[in-house]
């Protein structure tokens, strides 16, 4: 130590004592600066802590084919696929390492919560992917022929293991946002985005991930789609988060995703699909008042497609989308469609294709330019066969005092096409007693019970302890179960702090018994969430 | 542990075969296929990559195998060629951007370990931790990830790295410092 000059710090020893590597005489000399200088302690603790931290990593198992690559690689003399013919890899100067590497490992295995799953293999990609998104489509339909989309034509289901939901995870900072999809052994995909994920789709072969990102807090969402198992992807389009806007439905045999976008222009509201047999995405109406709904029961050929055009009477549309012919060309709805619903707006099937939720209202559009319900809007459960006879009110115990009713909900259909959940209600009407129907209250009602929607049917408060809001809800396949994601904390404006979202598993007791919860969040000032699921749980 | 099973007789130059060599190698794969797979993984950051850098390194040191004299020396042998290997491999993708990766072949994995909760907290740790490894320079990396996660003496990382004992343990002081300062970027030291 005597050589230490004043203010000089030995943090070559401090290293070596870290990795044990001090001889003797090092060590007192060391003991004997430590004893007096605060800062070199917390070096020293700072340095133990690393290399506790490092240590601690999880190793990742041996691909199983890496065995017979090697010795075919020894028996033919050659080695690995040279890096220039590898797939997917593009020349450009100025590349960073930094943005080649960074493979993240994340696990996400929620087993216990999820009764009577199928056990199947657990192939999970191991990939870990950069993902270049193509040029995005505004909402402006002349934007369409922007978007080049990348996806392949004829997708293969991912190996995935069977008894995982999925999550969207928002691993970003301020200032390099990214978002990797948190599988079950790994994280797979990473790409450039601005904003938290706030909903996802998984098609129902499980060969496409259609997922919305918010745009900072600008009020405006990214949509894009990602094939899962090579995660190449592209961005559908920039849209205003409009309420209603949000559904992203695919059609029962997973050729077709139809979404709205909301110009950020002109506030024109249109519906979109992407093809993911072609890997392109279409402008399906120009009224600047239409929203992508959801899809009729399968047919034996063709799929049909629910288009509702907002209005002071809504009006509901089914359009064919031909398998073996082009698209139509952007239209009203009106003009291609072969059934009409009127009064009726954002029909829901249900999985099973014979139930439907859908509203019911006069609308209108605020100052924001947003449609939504002005009087009397009410979601209402009907059938799918006789659609406008013996609907039922899914609140059956309120009452559209003077018009005042609500003015929008989410809703989701569970997998069982049994249960179904509703959050973010947005109801102007007269109260009720314990300040039902609430805003930020998850409600799960099942058609097969007396009651659709009644206080009783809300979450435990405790479920939802510490949210600020609710972004999504994904009912599990075939159970009582939940994947809610909720934000935790709003982040800073500014970006120097970012937003928290928990992603919580209930299961729903009846009764007197409190929910089971299970929260999975990530580490401190993660965003978890979306869930979904792979389509081996359905 | 999986053993590489070369057909006995197999020709590759300039090494000849011989079934002692291959037993010789086999030991070496079982043993240290697992450990260098992951320390090529946190070199580069990317599972494909270390995959392919992993199957050149044993398809090197097969070729090299008469040069391991000293059985006792095989780890940081082996170390060596897979270091030469990762680097060879950086330089070349200075200029490479990726866009996306071929996922074929890819290998299944057990379900293992701790529960869901504690599994997705790793998974975090881990990111973040590889995160800061990333944007370390590549010499301080590897010094880092010899010394703190294959537990190598500064001797060893030496003969690995071809630096003298008294350049390691300087090295190795400037990687914790830098790794240090990413690890509190990500929130998890100060």
């Amino acid at each position: 130590m005597s050589f230490l000059r004043p203010g000089e710090h030995p943090d070559e020893l401090i290293s070596a004592a870290v990795s044990g590597d001090l001889t003797d005489q090092e060590q007192e000399r060391l003991d004997a600066h430590l004893a007096r200088c605060e800062t070199c302690r917390q070096t020293l603790a700072a340095w133990t802590e690393q290399r506790r931290l490092l240590h601690g990593m999880r190793g990742a198992p041996v691909p199983r084919d890496l065995a017979p690559r090697i010795r075919a690689g020894i028996e033919s003399g050659a080695f690995a696929v040279p890096w220039w013919r590898r797939t997917g890899l593009l020349v450009g100067v100025g590349a960073s390492l930094a943005t080649v590497a960074a493979a993240l490992v994340a696990v996400l295995v929620i087993t216990d919560l999820l009764p009577n799953r199928q056990v199947a293999s657990s192939h999970s990609p191991t990939a870990t992917a950069s993902v270049s998104l193509s040029p995005l489509p505004s909402a402006n339909p002349s934007a369409s022929e922007s978007a080049q989309p990348s996806i392949p034509a004829e997708p293969t289901m991912p190996p995935v293991a069977a008894a995982s939901p999925y999550a969207l995870a928002w691993t970003g900072k301020p200032a390099s946002a990214r978002y990797s999809v948190v599988a079950n052994q790994d994280s797979d995909l990473q790409l450039q985005a601005s904003g938290p994920p706030v909903g996802a789709a998984l098609s129902p072969p499980g060969t496409h991930l259609a997922f919305r990102v918010e745009r900072g807090q600008s009020g405006m969402t990214d949509t894009f789609v990602t094939t899962p198992g090579s995660w190449k992807g592209t961005k559908l389009g920039t849209s205003v988060d409009g309420v209603f806007a949000d559904q992203m439905t695919w059609s029962p045999d997973g050729r077709f995703l139809a979404y709205t976008l909301i110009s950020p222009d002109n506030m024109r509201s249109d519906a979109w699909i992407f093809d993911a047999s072609s890997g392109t995405n279409h402008q399906l109406t120009n009224t600047g008042d239409s929203f992508a709904a959801s899809w009729a029961p399968a047919s034996a050929s063709d799929d049909e497609l629910w288009i509702s055009r907002a209005g002071e009477q809504p009006v509901s549309y089914l359009v064919t989308l031909p398998s073996d012919a082009s698209l139509p060309d952007p239209s009203d709805p009106a003009d291609i469609s072969h059934d009409t619903l009127d009064g009726i707006f954002m029909p829901l099937v249900a999985p099973d294709g014979q139930k439907l939720i859908f509203w019911r209202g006069t609308m209108s559009t605020g100052p924001d330019g947003l449609w939504s319900f002005a009087r009397g809007g009410m979601p209402y459960l009907g059938s799918v066969a006789t659609p406008g006879k013996n609907e039922k009110q899914l609140f059956s115990t309120l009452s559209a005092v003077g018009g005042e009713a609500f003015t929008s909900a989410k809703i989701a259909w569970a997998p069982d096409s049994d249960g179904f959940a509703v959050w973010a209600a947005s109801w102007t009407g007269v109260g009720q007693p314990e300040g039902f129907p609430a805003g930020a209250a998850v409600y799960f009602g099942h058609v097969s019970k007396p009651e659709l929607i009644t206080p009783a049917q809300a979450l435990d408060a405790a479920d939802l302890s510490g949210a600020l809001r609710v972004v999504d809800v994904t009912p599990a396949p075939g159970t009582d179960v939940l994947a809610i994601t909720i934000v935790t904390d709003p982040g800073s404006e500014g970006g120097t702090a970012l937003p928290t979202a928990e992603l919580r598993l209930v299961t729903r007791a009846f009764g007197n018994e409190p929910d089971r919860v299970q929260t999975l969040n990530g580490s401190r000032g993660d965003w978890l969430g979306p869930g979904f699921y792979w389509p081996a749980l359905h | 542990m999986l053993a590489i099973g070369l057909r006995p007789g197999t020709r590759v130059e300039p090494v000849p075969v011989t079934d002692r060599a291959h037993a010789t190698f086999d030991r070496i794969f079982e043993e240290f296929s697992a450990p260098i797979f992951n320390y090529i993984l946190r070199m580069v950051g990317d599972a494909d990559r270390a995959a392919d850098i992993t199957q050149d390194t044993f398809i090197k040191a097969y070729r090299k195998l008469d040069s391991l004299t000293d059985a006792h020396s095989t780890k940081s042998w082996l170390y060596r060629i897979a270091t030469n290997t990762a680097i060879d491999d950086m330089r070349r993708r200075r200029w490479v951007s990726p866009v996306g990766l071929d996922d074929e072949g890819q290998p299944e994995r057990p379900d293992q370990g701790p529960g869901p909760e504690a599994q997705v907290m790793a998974g975090m740790l881990d990111e973040r931790i590889q995160r800061a490894l990333m944007a370390l320079r590549p010499n301080h990396r590897q010094c880092i990830v010899l010394s703190d996660l294959e537990d190598m003496s500064a001797q060893d990382i030496g003969e690995v790295m071809g630096l003298s004992y008294g350049a390691v343990r300087t090295l190795l002081c400037r990687a914790r410092s830098e790794m240090r300062r990413h690890l509190a970027t990500e929130g998890l030291v100060r």
